[in-house]
């Protein structure tokens, strides 16, 4: 076929959107929760993001240029980026340099190029880089700093002071402390608090919800998880590329709605630290970033409106499942990539009948 | 998302159904919602400040020779009737419809004919020529040329038309049909399909002027709309009277504000006229602004509802579809006796200074028209006649304007993607489904590119690769810049080429393979005969007894034969079957021979 050179026949418009365009708009999306999670969780997602970038475009030219493609051309569609800024939310904010720069190299070349490429993707390359890392690093990977617990390691990460800048680009680059330059006396080597989503699944986030109903403000940063917080920039960011058109509305709404509704059929009061509420269940956890941002790849989600839905239902049965009666850590990434393995199979069951197509199916004698 | 915004529930249902609750004029009839469809910027304003500029007229100058393709429509080749050197009159036959779906070919003005075999040069130049479904010209059409004299002389022998005499009104139906045929009309709007052939059809219930000219740049039916008003429902009305139709719509696009106006009044102007005419009145309907709601299959489901089933045509369910120029030189023919020697034509476009539409002689040079227009070869990116979404790129700028040539636009860089630009490869798809949304014909476009690019074929058919109607709405939405349309139009070619001579080859060579193996097969059982027989001579001559000894100690009948009896018996044999396995040959080979 000669059309990869030119283009021999009408349309002659201009197209009206762009691969990088798209990108860029999912990039800009994910502004507010970048910045949500920096003032939460301080700088060390800058720093992560930085080395995600960077190692990912190196990556993506390397990988272009030992396939033969012109690898400014394919730079440029920023798809790399996109990945860069969704695995970095995923890591601990005060995780050594090491884990972001092999989780972008996963990412790169096993999440995306070794299926032949942007587009071509079974998984999403960022879920897949983020479970891989689990699996290899589990220490690392859950070192999460949890606001709002009234933890030494608060003050330690403030994105706005000195201390915390340098505390979390010690946490990044660990062969800083070993240059005589530690103007503090006192940095740890990693925070081993709870997450969300360890074995006390609950129990974290329903204290501090308890400790909300005792009049704690929401912008008060000490008092408020930064995870509900961030939660609700990454709907704002969804909601952006909902009313940009990038994505559809059918697997945000089934994936939240079925999150929600589950959560709200097992509810049980005064239970929060087992099974969870509803509003824990949606927003204290990575629920929104994976509806919005992860499970919206259009690569490794079903293409038809009708596949959609189904898909988006069972993410969140999924989700729901893992969280509740499974033993993994991260149920969101889980989720999205068995239901990834899906959307062929759901592609092939939900295929669209065009107008005018004979509907003898049905009807066969 | 900007320029081409996705198709909106608010423009194809909600505001129609608040209009018809309003009653508002023109929206009082039901409309049924298009799926899909895109909102790209119109840009239609440019070639409508002024009226149409007629062709021999103070403006414009006629041009110094017509081209007139002997194929302008879809079907046969018309045949010419004239000899080089012969001089011809304004209305003359010049070419005969001949065959099937072929359509006449009248003199659009009076002058000498030089040519009748004039070649033309290859339009839209693809890798493989020879598609006849691909919307252009085929490459190599043969042309009569007219050196024009400038007179503009109607031949003062040529009988005035009886229906011109009578009105037409008062004539009988195949007289009218006759008439349309004799005029050499064809759809106008782009396709070319013969309208004598389509005013045959029986059983109408609906006839659909369509006035919905979605595609951007293109005025030229808006442009009729607005001037010509009155002819046009009236020829809507003859088409209605010819084909019996009991409604007559005339579907404008909601935007059309003066050309809704004027057609208005051009019906309740015959209702005041008739007022007791045994017609039902021509209704006027209007569409959401939605490229493509023009297309015939779209706007018949707009205004009918109907749906008609892959490979029907339209009046198969009951619905004509003809666009409103086609309307008016049926008006014309009928009323005037004049054939189709010219057509609204828009020439528009960013490398124009004066965008304009213009009432052009059939077989005009486009470069005629284009110096007329101020034409500015600098900003020319592409000439393509037709709009930016359908239309087709012309490299030689003495292409002839043909029957169906709606627009030409002489597009820079503003209107179309520069040459450039679309030389660039183009990126994976990524299967954002940007596309499925817009697809009038509810595909999944993403699904028929793979099964394009990867030519498999079950799949594309399977998908409805032959219902796409090649809109481009896809295209056009794609961020990858896919060229879509292009793969498939390549995959249909293939899968029509395998239709053609792959299936009916297969079966073929299948059927010959049969009847080889069946000649063999006959000729290998005479073999063997025969070799049985040779052994049995052999061991005669050897002084043997021939078969089994027990058989010979029973009292068979060989046993009362002296071996020389039973030697020449099997000689005889032998010379049979020899004689039988000739023959048997000698048939193989002519069945070969035949076969080839």
């Amino acid at each position: 076929m000669t059309h990869n050179q030119h283009r021999i026949s009408s349309p002659y418009i201009k197209p009206a959107s762009t691969v990088s365009g798209v990108m860029a708009t999912v990039l800009l999306a994910l502004i507010p929760a970048a910045i949500c999670y920096t003032w939460f969780f301080g700088i060390g997602f800058l720093i992560n993001l930085a080395i995600t970038s960077v190692c990912g475009l190196l990556i993506e030219a390397l990988v272009m240029r030992a396939r033969g493609r012109p690898v400014f051309f394919y730079i440029g569609d920023l798809s790399m980026l996109v990945t860069a800024v969704l695995l970095s939310f995923a890591l601990p904010p005060s995780s050594p340099w090491w884990l972001a720069a092999s989780g972008i190299f996963i990412a790169g070349v096993f999440g995306k190029h070794v299926f032949g490429g942007l587009g071509h993707n079974v998984f999403n390359p960022a879920a897949l880089a983020y479970v891989s890392l689990l699996v290899m690093f589990p220490l690392h990977m859950t070192g999460w700093y949890l606001p709002g617990s009234g933890s030494y390691a608060e003050a330690l990460i403030d994105p706005l002071s000195a201390f915390g800048i340098y505390t979390s680009l010690q946490l990044s680059f660990p062969f800083l402390r070993e240059m005589a330059l530690t103007p503090f006396a006192v940095v740890p080597d990693g925070f081993a608090t709870a997450t969300p989503l360890i074995e006390y699944k609950f129990a974290a986030p329903a204290r501090i919800l308890m400790a909300e109903d005792e009049g704690f403000s929401i912008w008060d940063r000490q008092a408020r998880t930064g995870w509900e917080m961030l939660a609700l920039s990454f709907a704002a960011g969804g909601l952006i590329l909902l009313w940009q058109r990038v994505i559809s509305w059918h697997i945000p709404v089934t994936v939240i709605g079925t999150v929600l509704l589950l959560s709200s059929l097992f509810y049980q009061p005064g239970q929060e630290a087992i099974v969870g509420s509803p509003w824990l269940h949606l927003f204290s956890t990575s629920t929104m970033i994976g509806a919005f941002f992860i499970a919206t790849d259009p690569a490794s989600s079903p293409s038809s409106a009708a596949g959609k839905l189904i898909y988006g239902v069972l993410i969140g049965t999924v989700m729901y499942s893992i969280r509740i009666w499974g033993s993994y850590l991260d149920s969101v990434a889980l989720s999205i990539l068995l239901v990834n393995m899906c959307s062929p199979l759901i592609d092939e069951w939900t295929v669209r009948t065009h107008l005018g197509q004979l509907r003898v199916r049905k009807k066969s004698p | 998302m900007s320029r081409i915004s996705r198709s909106l529930l608010i423009k194809k249902v909600i505001k129609p159904f608040l209009f018809r609750l309003a009653g508002k004029p023109g929206w009082l009839s039901p409309i049924h919602a298009l799926p899909g469809g895109i909102f790209p910027a119109p840009n239609k304003q440019v070639s409508l400040q002024q009226k149409i500029v007629g062709m021999p007229s103070a403006q414009l100058a006629m041009p110094s020779q017509l081209i007139l393709p002997l194929k302008q429509h879809q079907g046969d080749d018309a045949v010419p009737v004239v000899r080089p050197g012969q001089y011809v009159y304004k209305r003359q036959l010049i070419a005969a419809a001949s065959g099937h779906g072929s359509v006449n070919l009248h003199a659009p003005t009076s002058g000498l004919i030089t040519a009748i075999d004039h070649q033309l040069a290859a339009v839209n130049t693809r890798p493989q020529p020879g598609r006849p479904w691909q919307q252009s010209i085929d490459p190599r059409q043969t042309a009569i040329v007219i050196k024009t004299d400038g007179n503009d002389l109607t031949d003062p022998e040529l009988p005035l038309p009886p229906l011109s005499i009578t009105p037409w009104q008062q004539r009988p139906t195949d007289q009218l049909r006759q008439a349309v045929f004799d005029a050499g009309i064809c759809g106008l709007g782009g396709a070319g399909f013969p309208t004598a052939i389509k005013l045959s059809a029986s059983s109408i219930k609906t006839l659909i002027i369509n006035g919905a000219e979605c595609e951007p740049y293109i005025t030229a039916d808006e442009a009729l709309m607005r001037e010509y008003a009155d002819e046009i429902v009236e020829g809507s009305q003859i088409i209605q009277t010819i084909i019996g139709a009991q409604d007559c719509v005339i579907g404008i696009e909601e935007n059309k504000h003066e050309a809704i106006k004027a057609i208005q009044s051009a019906i309740a102007g015959l209702e005041a006229a008739n007022p007791v005419s045994g017609l039902s009145v021509v209704k006027l309907v209007l569409v959401p602004a939605i490229y493509p709601s023009g297309g015939e299959k779209q706007l018949i489901r707009i205004v009918t509802g109907i749906q008609p089933m892959s490979g029907q045509r339209p009046s198969d369910v009951g619905v004509l579809c003809h666009s409103v120029a086609t309307a008016r030189a049926v008006f014309k023919a009928i009323t005037d006796g004049e054939p189709l020697i010219s057509r609204v034509t828009t020439v528009t476009g960013s490398a124009l200074r004066n965008p304009v539409n213009v009432e052009v002689l059939i077989g005009t040079p486009v470069s005629h028209l284009l110096q007329f227009a101020g034409f500015d070869s600098s900003a020319l990116e592409r000439l393509l006649v037709g709009g930016p979404l359908m239309g087709y790129a012309v490299d030689d700028l003495e292409t002839p304007v043909l029957k169906t040539s709606n627009c030409l636009l002489a597009a820079s860089q503003q209107d179309i993607q520069s040459v450039e630009a679309s030389s660039i490869p183009h990126r994976d798809c990524i299967r954002c489904d940007f596309c499925a949304p817009v697809c009038p014909v509810k595909l999944q476009p993403q699904t028929l590119y793979f099964s394009s690019r990867h030519q498999r074929h079950d799949s594309a058919v399977k998908n409805g690769i032959l219902d796409c109607i090649e809109c481009g709405a896809c295209a056009a939405v794609c961020p990858s810049h896919i060229p879509l349309v292009a793969y498939y139009r390549d995959e249909k070619a293939l899968i029509h080429e395998e239709a053609d001579c792959g299936e009916s080859s297969r079966w073929q060579a299948l059927f010959e393979k049969h009847q080889q193996r069946q000649a063999d097969n006959v000729v290998a059982v005479q073999q063997r005969k025969l070799e049985k027989l040779q052994h049995k001579l052999v061991s005669i001559a050897e002084g043997e007894n021939p078969g089994k000894e027990p058989v010979v100690e029973s009292g068979s009948p060989v046993s009362h034969k002296s071996a020389e009896q039973i030697k020449r018996e099997i000689e005889a044999a032998v010379a049979r079957t020899r004689a039988r396995k000739a023959e048997l040959l000698s048939k193989a080979d002519a069945n070969k021979d035949g076969g080839q």
